[in-house]
């Protein structure tokens, strides 16, 4: 089998596949096996769809063959999170609690892909219940490709070591406060968290209606772009879906790059995380200077980040999940902290959470100021590199970082990208954000830094 | 007593508490109230009495999320600034109003 076409990026496999030089029923044979290898290995997978995934590529090969070509992603084999629904599949959530559960019906975003001919080779493993430290998940911590000693991060966690492991050509995450930002770090992989309602959510557990997004792992970011721009749009189904324009162009990127004003935060790394993460944004933020944008550091507004981040989270989780506190089975929840949460959430005040909602408002006021005067704010997607399994969440989540807090209660887009490998030669993440609705920006920017580097094109050496 | 050794007396019980300690019962409050950490910790939700260890991660829970209550309390907000989902009043065209015209 031929490794390396599994870690070709979309723009790669949708040319072989278009000019039929590849059969997608043989690139989704080729992906089963890997899985089959490796998945065990990782604890990547909730479920593995093999029958369908080949029912699926056959209809593309036929359809290919006939002419029909659907989109750059037909033909090409993916993993969605076990948070998405699967017409007939399990969607445990990642969780003891809900094993078994089957719905008879696909997420929004599933049948957006199977529309644009994508293909489904399973649901990839995930934190339980979108949350907690490494050990909380019902099929095994999941582990990291590049050291199967460490975490791939969470909560997307199979996502992103699916990805990384060149398991499938890309995969679907969720990001309620930094699920897709520390995997997508953590594997060395590019990870879109999009603007808060640009992707509908129907079919996708709930996690905090106000904060929860849907978003993409893959080898790059124009990859990310390709998925993104086939799954976006209003949908009926979802009150907060929202459609907005997006004109992601290569072409002439360093051109308009020059003209943008960036900025970035400047993190405590000695004390939150670690030197050579900080050593390897230094150097990222240097490329960025050698395209000729201006870059200024940032201070930002001061506000109680992770609390309003935590005080929404927890009381709206506990809203959704109010069945498990009322019949009991919140005792069933693998992480203890998890179970606190749950209960806890149920004594917050109201006046507390409207008062979040209302801090949120005015973060957005001062947050609308930022982006008046930057286009982008770079900064670290984690402090640290991978964690150990056994690591507890104290430990893998130190402080600092707090814009992700920030980033996450205004529903505001960012990509990871990996911009370099610490001593022990895990992928450490860059992290561009944008403002509302204005993910060009961001995918271009992380497209012109990966035209210029090539940490993105590093893989693990899995064996 | 007259008016001029009332106001004596009522300075000096005033000064009181300055030479004589209460008993030390009287002053020891509960630790909770007085650094303001969230003393309110249910027996039951939902008409489901808690077993003994969710107490425990209930208050474990408050443990980690005491600075974060603190935090939010000391903030005050702007009467102004209402929440983005309430509407400004009064609305442009009031639909109570219409209903009534129907009726």
């Amino acid at each position: 089998m031929n490794r390396e076409l599994l870690f070709k990026t979309i723009p790669e496999l949708a040319k072989l596949l278009k000019a039929k030089k590849l059969s997608p029923v043989e690139l989704t044979k080729s992906y089963l096996s890997v899985i089959e290898k490796f998945s065990q290995k990782l604890n990547a997978f909730a479920t593995v769809t093999p029958e369908l995934a080949l029912s699926e590529a056959k209809v593309a090969e036929a359809e290919i063959v006939n002419g029909n070509y659907r989109s750059k992603l037909h033909g090409i084999p993916y993993a969605a999170k076990d948070l998405f629904a699967l017409k007939g599949y399990p969607t445990a959530w990642g969780s003891n609690v809900f094993k078994g559960q089957i719905f008879d019906y696909d997420a929004e975003v599933v049948k957006r892909l199977r529309n644009s001919g994508a293909i489904i080779v399973g649901k990839a493993a995930m934190s339980e219940l979108a949350g907690g430290p490494p050990f909380a998940t019902a099929t095994g911590a999941c582990k990291n490709p590049w050291d199967l000693n460490r975490w791939s991060g969470g909560s997307s966690s199979g996502s992103g070591a699916a990805v990384a492991a060149g398991l499938c050509t890309f995969a679907l995450g969720t990001e309620t406060w930094g699920s897709i930002m520390t995997p997508s770090s953590y594997c060395g992989v590019s990870g879109l968290r999009p603007t808060f309602g640009r992707i509908p959510r129907t079919g996708a557990m709930p996690l905090s209606w106000s904060m929860d997004k849907i978003g993409i792992m893959a080898r790059t970011a124009e990859d990310c772009a390709i998925v993104f721009k086939e799954i976006i749009g209003e949908s009926s189904d979802d009150p907060f879906s929202i459609n907005a324009p997006f004109n992601f162009n290569r072409k002439k990127l360093l051109e308009r790059i020059s003209q943008l004003k960036l900025c970035y935060v400047r993190e405590d790394y000695e004390n939150f995380g670690e030197v050579e993460v900080g050593k390897a944004f230094e150097a990222a933020l240097n490329v960025f200077k050698t395209f000729g944008v201006k870059i200024e550091e940032l201070a930002l507004p001061d506000y109680p980040y992770e609390t309003i981040a935590t005080t929404i989270i927890v009381v709206e989780e506990a809203s959704i999940f109010e069945g498990l506190v009322r019949g009991g089975r919140v005792k069933d929840l693998i992480d203890p902290e998890r179970r606190g949460e749950m209960l806890g959430g149920h004594t917050i005040s109201a006046v507390d959470y409207l008062k979040c909602l209302r801090l949120k408002q005015k973060m957005m006021y001062d947050f609308d100021k930022i982006f008046e005067k930057y286009d982008a704010i770079l900064g670290s997607s984690t402090l640290t590199t991978a964690p150990p399994v056994e690591a507890k969440m104290s430990e893998v989540f130190k402080g600092g970082n707090v814009i992700e807090a920030a980033e996450n209660i205004l529903g505001i887009p960012a990509i990871s990208v990996p911009c370099g490998f610490d001593k022990k030669k895990l992928p450490i993440g860059l992290k561009i954000i944008g403002k509302h609705f204005d993910e060009k920006t961001i995918l271009e920017l992380a497209t012109a830094y990966q035209n210029a580097t090539t940490w993105h094109k590093m893989h693990p050496d899995l064996k | 007593m007259n008016r001029r050794n009332f106001s004596k007396l009522i300075g000096a019980t005033a000064f009181l508490p300055a030479f004589i300690q209460p008993p030390f019962n009287l002053l020891k409050l509960d630790a909770k109230q007085t650094n303001g950490e969230i003393k309110f910790l249910p027996d039951e939700l939902y008409g489901r009495k808690l077993s003994a260890e969710e107490k425990i991660w209930l208050e474990n829970f408050y443990k980690n999320y005491e600075k974060s209550k603190a935090e939010l309390q000391n903030i005050e907000l702007p009467i102004e600034l209402l929440p983005a989902f309430i509407p400004k009043y009064p609305m442009k065209s009031s639909r109570t109003k219409k209903q009534t015209d129907e009726d």
